[in-house]
């Protein structure tokens, strides 16, 4: 097996990475990017292949700085998967279907990013529901709507994102639904940032332009259909535990749910870094050193979503902050980086303080989330039920890893990804309880499904050595 | 255009897109033997896992199509 040397690897390609990979480059470290897609970017500054980029402004600042680190010289392997890591440091990954690639590095700087997460409700393992992520991510590289009847639910932010691509491409929304009523509150945040007016501008007008019908205060209750969703019902946010809101009912053939965001924290857990949970960051994300990006394991940075969610402006000045605290870990600096890491700390106090007003402006109230029953599936490689958990909760498993054992939830292939930080919610809900106390599933080798011949030729080069 | 195969039928789709937006719009394809659909479409879930050609369990949200490629929707 090839080995390939360098002195900085950092593994995913979004605003956080390419900008950790810009700054280390730039001062001298031999820099390398692993991607998991096609093309380089993230969710954030994803590549469409159909020229959409020339009327996308957010898709144009991803192309650039793509282009800028590609002129420079900054390798990025796309289609490549990280999906073992052994101390210091060897990364193995796969690209394609390929054989494994051994990258031998000084120092880790892990942008894995983050992705949508979901509450569960009944109904939302039926054809047409998604994530609202998927739902965007199809709009971007397929050139069309995932449906005629799109119906955009949840919380946060990101809804607006969502629905301003979907109305771009022509797509019919059928409804764009909030379950927080804070638009008020949410405008006066936005006042008080005036360097945010102009994205702000770009996702609200074609949203506000193309007169879908917004309703605030709503949350998703369950979605009805045979082979595919056919309706959602939706129900009045009630503040109170007894009085029941309204309802109503909605035809859809595409339901798109985002609740939040969920780091991604496989490998920085794999490399045992100390991890932190704030529900308004996303729930378990890894700890670092605001200043300079260190992780709690030496030589391992981390940078972006998978630190805490706090957005794409922010994770490009936390990107900027690991290259440069990788750079002078490994001896690197130039002179000024000093001047340089100050004006970026200055500047993340402000856009994290958005960030912090918009988290908590959003955070998903528990009179939000859609409503389950005893026959609700929560894992959905496993089929497990809400009924199956409580069940192996009077039976003594009070915590995920307890819960995975009694009931098999979170062992599929998702890996517990999709349910875990559900099913951590759901439980703190029902018992009121703190959701970390379930703490999260250890993620174990393979990251990945890799051919057990993939993973039997890295280590048997390992013991030859 | 190029032709694909999905579960024996010969479609026509561009070139360059992702399988698993393509099953999505074929309605007809579910995933699995629990007939999912496309879900994180962003390799995260693993519902969306197909054969193609012989290669079992390939994300079809991961994957841009080629020509002649045979899917098989329900493999497990």
């Amino acid at each position: 097996m090839n080995v390939l040397n360098v002195d900085v690897l950092v593994v995913g390609s979004g605003p956080s990475g390419l900008a950790a990979a810009l700054e280390a480059h730039r001062n001298g470290a031999n820099t390398v990017i692993v991607d998991s897609f096609a093309r380089a970017g993230g969710q954030y500054w994803m590549q469409s292949n159909h020229g959409l980029e020339r009327n996308d402004t957010q898709m144009q600042e991803g192309a650039n700085f793509i282009t800028n680190c590609e002129n420079l010289g900054i390798k990025t392997i796309t289609d490549a998967e990280v999906w073992g890591i052994l101390p210091k440091y060897r990364v193995f990954i796969q690209q394609g279907l390929g054989d494994s690639i051994e990258i031998a590095a000084r120092a880790l700087v892990i942008c894995t990013g983050a992705h949508d997460f979901v509450m569960p409700f009944a109904g939302w393992t039926l054809p047409g529901v998604m994530t609202a992520g998927a739902g965007q991510r199809y709009v971007k590289m397929y050139g069309k709507p995932p449906g005629d009847k799109i119906v955009l639910a949840g919380s946060g932010a990101f809804l607006w994102a969502v629905a301003a691509t979907i109305v771009k491409a022509g797509g019919n929304l059928e409804a764009m639904v909030e379950s927080n009523t804070n638009q008020f509150r949410l405008f006066g945040l936005i006042g008080r940032y005036p360097s945010r007016w102009t994205e702000t501008r770009r996702l609200l007008s074609p949203v506000l332009r193309s007169g879908v019908q917004r309703l605030n205060g709503y949350c998703i209750d369950y979605a009805q259909g045979g082979d595919r969703i056919e309706a959602v019902k939706l129900r009045q946010v009630s503040n109170s535990d007894r009085v029941a809101g309204q309802e109503l009912e909605m035809e859809t053939d595409c339901l798109l749910v985002s609740h939040g965001f969920r780091p991604i924290t496989e490998m920085t857990a794999l490399l045992r870094c100390e991890h932190q949970f704030d529900t308004r960051k996303g729930g378990w994300y890894c700890k670092t050193d605001p200043e300079t990006g260190a992780t709690s394991i030496d030589n391992v940075y981390a940078a972006g979503e998978v630190t805490g969610v706090t957005g794409a402006q922010s994770a490009m000045i936390e990107g900027a902050l690991a290259g440069l605290g990788v750079s002078e870990k490994l001896g690197l600096t130039r002179n000024g980086f000093k001047r340089k890491r100050a004006r970026l700390i200055k500047r993340q106090l402000r856009t994290v303080r958005f960030a912090d007003g918009l988290a908590e402006l959003f955070e998903l109230n528990k009179n939000a989330v859609p409503r389950i029953d005893d026959n609700t599936l929560v894992c959905r490689c496993e089929d497990v039920t809400w009924g199956d958990v409580l069940k192996s909760w009077d039976d003594g498993a009070q915590n995920l890893q307890a819960v995975k054992y009694w009931t098999r939830l979170g062992m599929g292939r998702c890996q517990g990804r999709i349910c875990g930080v559900a099913v951590s919610r759901l439980l703190a809900n029902q018992f009121g309880l703190d959701p970390r106390i379930f703490g999260f599933n250890h993620p174990r080798l393979p990251l990945r499904p890799v051919p057990v011949n993939v993973v039997h030729d890295a280590f048997a080069q390992k013991t030859c050595r | 255009m190029i032709t694909i195969y999905i579960d024996g039928s010969a479609y026509e789709v561009n070139e360059d897109v992702i399988l698993g937006h393509v099953l999505h719009e074929v309605k007809s394809a579910k995933f699995g033997s629990s007939c999912r659909g496309l879900f994180c479409g962003m390799g995260i879930c693993f519902e969306c896992v197909v054969k193609i050609d012989d290669d079992s369990n390939r994300r079809s949200c991961m994957t841009k199509v080629y020509p002649g490629m045979q899917v098989k929707t329900n493999s497990l």
